[in-house]
């Protein structure tokens, strides 16, 4: 790279301890690999590792709420896939353009591929 | 709440370099760090209060491409914590070592250790000789404990370094007693870890992959999408204050947004916040003197081109009249059998058509040459301004009383109107220049109402399904935390349940969970 004066600390015997200069960029896993990697050791039936946590799934039906408002939302928009709670809503989400309703249904975590 | 709320914008600090006394130096005194995913806190073991805060990211800037390739690239320096001044403007250059709540890149863990240390003052060769205690996630994953040890012992020559989960830490820290329900709120998750008889019952402690930085995100795509004329003012930064400072959370949601149908409820309770307002600097960097020069350049410019097409035109309009005098002279010759095949080549009918046609070319012609005439001396066609009539003379009053009288009366009369009128000029100047700035018509434009979209943030903890997240929420998972455990320790735990961590610090927390 460029002979830049890398800052150097007394209290560190080498200057960059885990990426050596002029080394290759190393690769760093990421939290799923790592937890992947630690599914395949060979564990106690009883430990208790990072993925064993995991909330369960919910139970209770989701309720639904109007994307533009947030106010409990009874009916949906066939066209848009949005929810609205009320006629005067419904003129809105008709008159949404497309990004933004889009960007709603992501929000909600509801844009699939599929639609 | 009637009022506007004006956003802070609050600008961090860079850390000084702490003063590293001999009785640190040589007292083997514990260095804690609390190495959390939103902020990392460091300090003394012998002190109460942590030396620095600082969010747990670094900024590496990309080094600039556009340079000559003469002068070698310059990386510039790289930003941790409290040096990054402005963190919406190094957003896309952010990193982080952490991937949810566990540590994983561990050359920026590194370099925030090396922040860590440097601003402590530490200036022992070779090493750092301090024993640390750590924080780390709830059952971290060994491959990255490992290499946090391989940074520390090998990298720092630490001679010890202990391990711990910060909500246990403050369970204890707190004196809660020694069973309880631990309900730690972090940055990317929620931990419910139920503690009885001193021990940590960590087969039923839960997890839920949720917390601040959803919530912050959601917010900011939430406001974003409902003022897409301001999305590049609402950043995470305002969102992150909004967050901290007005989040509450509801404690019946269903009723809570039931009231909020109503515009009366809706008027008395909504929060309205002022985006800072910015000038719009995009117009140019040119001064008010350049801007007139150019204007200046323009018109000339435009004289110059009119000018030429009226050269152009008369050219044309000499070139058809030469032709069709031509015309004339083959009539006039008698050649009628050539001219009536010449006209129709020039869309022309009768010989009373074209001498029509001659006389209006002969007119056009003359106007033009006048015009360029005119355009060529511009002072002449200037009207002369009439010759104000104030001469010394007329500022002279007459001698005779009476009619020394009615001068006085004419001048003050006049003095009078062309007072008003200065008067009206001025007004209506005014009044441009306030039309003109749009500032206060923007200022009022830039209101957002936060109505229920700080309310659907919070609540997000507790609905994880508003943003498609297939988990159960908390008041949920720690049901299902509770059904593990016999009565009497059910009755351990929820006499005594402990909530901590960042999004705790929301108002109505308690009362929330108890639904």
């Amino acid at each position: 790279m460029s002979g830049e004066p890398e800052k150097s600390y007394c209290f560190k015997v080498e200057n960059k301890f885990i990426v050596k200069s002029g080394s290759k960029k190393r690769m760093w896993r990421s939290l799923k690999q790592i937890l992947t990697a630690d599914r395949t050791l060979p564990w106690p039936d009883d430990a208790v590792l990072y993925y064993s946590i995991n909330a369960p799934p919910s139970f209770k039906p989701t309720k639904k709420y109007s994307d533009i408002s947030g106010l409990p939302a009874p009916y949906i928009d066939r066209h848009s896939k949005l929810y609205y709670s009320n006629a005067e809503e419904f003129a809105t989400v008709r008159n949404l353009p497309m990004d933004i309703t889009a960007g709603y249904l992501q929000l909600r975590g509801a844009s699939t591929i599929v639609g | 709440m009637d009022s506007v709320l004006v956003l802070k914008d609050y600008k961090t600090v860079p850390d000084i370099v702490h003063e590293y006394s001999p009785t640190l130096k040589y007292g083997n005194i514990p260095l804690v760090i609390d190495n959390g995913s939103y902020q990392c806190r460091v300090g003394w073991s012998i002190s109460d209060e942590p030396l620095l805060i600082f969010k747990n990211v670094i900024a590496r800037p990309r080094k600039d491409r556009c340079k000559k390739d003469a002068e070698p690239p310059v990386t510039p320096p790289i930003q941790i914590g409290n040096d990054i001044l402005n963190i919406e403007a190094v957003r896309f250059q952010l990193k982080t070592q952490f991937d949810k709540n566990v540590v994983t890149h561990f050359e920026v863990q590194e370099q925030v250790c090396d922040y860590i240390f440097s601003h402590l003052g530490i200036d022992n060769e070779g090493s750092v000789p301090h024993p640390v205690v750590m924080t780390e996630a709830f059952v971290t994953p060994n491959y990255s404990r490992q290499l946090m040890s391989e940074l520390l012992f090998e990298g720092y020559g630490v001679p010890a370094v202990s391990y711990g989960i910060d909500s246990l830490f403050s369970f204890y820290r707190n004196d809660i007693g020694d069973s309880g329900l631990i309900v730690n709120c972090g940055y990317h998750t929620i931990h419910i870890i139920p503690v009885i008889r001193g021990n940590v019952i960590a087969e039923h402690a839960r997890r839920i992959n949720l917390g601040g930085s959803e919530i912050i995100c959601y917010l900011h795509k939430l406001l974003q999408l409902k003022y897409p004329v301001h999305v590049n003012a609402i950043t995470m930064t305002r969102i992150e204050e909004i967050l901290h400072e007005h989040c509450s959370i509801a404690l019946d949601y269903q009723e809570e947004i039931r009231k909020w149908v109503n515009p009366d409820y809706y008027e008395a309770n909504v929060i309205r916040v002022q985006l800072p307002f910015v000038q719009n600097t995009t117009s140019s960097g040119l001064t008010a003197e350049q801007q007139k020069e150019r204007k200046k350049e323009m018109a000339r410019r435009l004289l110059e081109i009119n000018a030429r097409k009226r050269e152009e035109r008369l050219v044309e309009d000499e070139e058809q009249l030469n032709q069709l005098l031509t015309l004339q002279d083959l009539i006039e010759d008698g050649n009628t059998h050539e001219f009536n095949e010449a006209i129709k080549s020039f869309d022309i009918k009768s010989y009373a058509d074209l001498q029509r046609q001659i006389s209006n070319l002969h007119i056009r012609i003359e106007k033009n040459k006048q015009r360029i005439a005119a355009a060529g001396n511009p002072e002449e066609s200037v009207e002369s301004r009439p010759n104000v009539n104030n001469s010394r003379s007329a500022l002279q009053p007459p001698t005779d009383p009476a009619e020394f009288q009615t001068w006085l009366e004419e001048t003050r009369a006049k003095y009078r109107e062309i007072s008003g009128r200065r008067e009206a000029r001025r007004a209506r100047r005014a009044a441009m220049v306030k039309r003109r700035t749009a500032a206060a018509a923007e200022r009022m434009r830039r209101l957002l109402e936060l109505e229920e979209a700080l309310r659907e943030a919070a609540e997000l903890m507790f609905q994880p399904s508003m943003l498609g997240n297939m988990e159960a929420g908390l008041a949920e998972t720690m049901e299902y935390v509770f059904k593990h455990f016999s009565p009497e320790d059910q009755l351990l735990l929820a006499n005594n349940v402990f909530v901590t961590g960042g999004c705790s610090r929301f108002p109505d927390w308690n009362e929330s969970c108890w639904r």
